[in-house]
């Protein structure tokens, strides 16, 4: 029983995806495998090396801190000096880990010293979270196989294959956490006959109100606000490719597309609300668009007809094949 | 796999968060979830900057030539003012003393002694945008600080 319940699971969660082969030609998958955790290092020295100026200068300038607990144990009076030795470590350790990311040690020692180093700007006030998803994927890294992919046996690729699909599982729940949460609002609102996310123009209200507490006027926003149906066909776009985000973990013929559609939505707060989260636009690259062949304009467009939701519409039906079989008989 | 993806959504929601508006690292990824025509927003009104009354009260985000935090515009500031006024209105009065403190050192360091007021205004964004206007200010206390 359990096993058919398992089954029915991952019928849903793939919906007819049978690319989902992650454990077939493992030779072939581990060194592109690896090309990914060697990109993750080598954009985690870019990353830790810009840590160090902004630590330092935190450190330099700061009177009072409101330390989140990761840094809670460092000694009163020595954080501008242990903050720095710690942001150049981590830096350092950035690049260890990118030569030798197949040490236990290696990755270990760049997970610990990246939790400290970005926890920094966090220690100062307010939390923000450009950093958040970087620290759980450098944790989940600490799980790769002790091996270079040329040494690795069969268990070892599958090792390697399932940390690979863990972390890519987890950025993808992020996203659905957050769409989540927005439908959860819009739907609750309409529930009690307020206005909320789902309403008509819904995402004016929350560029506006973004674009006053930041006394910025970014550079698309008076089209959308002035264009309210554009608004509406956003945010409700929005929803949809956040909330369903984790079940494209487990069809990896959407992968791609889903990322694109993420890093669009990134650029997109960009030009309506200037944030940006770069460090999640690497992640998507890295963790999704890293493929030996180039992606074909016509698999993206194929690849859509496993859309969650959608699948069923776009799916050839197979009754229909059966139905025409046994007519002609 | 599996346990990861259960288990971070339950810490990120039921995690001790100590005040804070997270069990750091565990985030919620409440990201711009709620929006209304009706918004509210905890605001710093300054009255008085080293002993010298201000020509009318200002928006503390208003005034980018005297606080290098209000320059930059940190959205930092505005969660930290969240947690502030949080720590007000639920009479955690040693956390709310222990912000101030921050507040007094850190972001309005550039001020020998300041008055301002912790408030909180409500407003149609749509409208403060074109226009400016609040629809309403509510005070939630006022604050002198003498260094």
């Amino acid at each position: 029983m359990i096993g058919s319940i398992v089954r029915w699971v991952h019928r849903v969660l793939n919906g007819q995806d049978q690319s989902s082969t992650p454990f077939l030609k493992l030779s072939r998958s581990a060194v592109g495998l690896d090309a990914i955790v060697m990109a993750f290092y080598a954009a985690s020295v870019y990353l830790a090396v810009n840590l160090i100026p902004q630590v330092t200068g935190l450190a330099e300038t700061a009177n009072e801190w409101n330390f989140v607990w990761v840094l809670k144990w460092l000694p009163k009076g020595s954080e501008p000096f242990l903050l720095e030795i710690i942001a150049i470590a981590c830096a350092v350790s950035a690049v260890i880990a990118l030569v030798a990311r197949h040490m236990l040690w290696a990755r270990l020692a760049f997970f610990v010293l990246f939790l400290f180093s970005a926890s920094v700007p966090n220690s100062v006030g307010g939390i923000n979270h450009p950093y958040h998803a970087w620290i759980f994927v450098s944790f989940i890294f600490v799980f790769l196989p002790n091996k270079t992919s040329d040494t690795m046996d069969r268990a070892e690729k599958m090792a390697l294959a399932t940390v690979i699909r863990t972390a890519q599982s987890l950025i993808l729940l992020f996203y659905s956490m957050a769409g989540m949460e927005k439908l959860y609002q819009g739907v609750t609102a309409l529930a009690e006959g307020g206005s909320g996310n789902l309403s008509w123009g819904a995402l004016t209200w929350t560029l506006t109100d973004r674009a006053m507490q930041t006394g910025t006027t970014p550079i698309l926003i008076d089209l959308v606000v002035n264009n309210t149906w554009a608004a509406t066909i956003m945010m409700w776009g929005v929803i949809y490719v956040q909330v369903v985000a984790v079940v494209i973990a487990f069809r990896p013929s959407l992968h791609a597309v889903w990322a694109m559609a993420l890093i669009t939505f990134h650029l997109g707060t960009w030009a309506l609300m200037e944030i940006i989260f770069t460090q999640h636009i690497l992640l998507l690259c890295i963790l999704f668009l890293m493929r030996p062949e180039p992606t074909s304009l016509r698999s993206l467009f194929t690849s859509l007809r496993f859309l969650p939701g959608l699948a069923f519409f776009l799916s050839k039906p197979r009754s229909l094949s059966a139905i025409g079989d046994t007519a002609g008989a | 796999m599996i346990m990861l993806l259960i288990t971070y959504p339950v810490l990120a929601h039921f995690g001790p968060k100590e005040g804070r508006a997270e069990f750091y690292p565990f985030f919620d990824w409440s990201l711009f979830t709620y929006a209304s025509n009706i918004r509210k927003d905890v605001v710093l009104i300054v009255r008085e900057i080293d002993e010298k009354p201000l020509a009318e009260p200002t928006y503390f985000f208003d005034m980018p030539t005297k606080f290098s935090t209000a320059k930059k515009r940190d959205s930092a500031f505005g969660k930290f003012l969240d947690d502030y006024a949080f720590a007000h209105l639920g009479g955690q009065t040693e956390r709310e003393m222990y912000l101030e403190n921050i507040l007094a050192n850190r972001y309005l360091s550039e001020a020998s002694s300041i008055k301002f007021d912790l408030a909180v205004i409500t407003y149609d964004p749509i409208q403060r945008y074109k226009t400016g206007d609040v629809l309403k200010t509510t005070t939630l206390k006022s604050v002198e600080i003498s260094k």
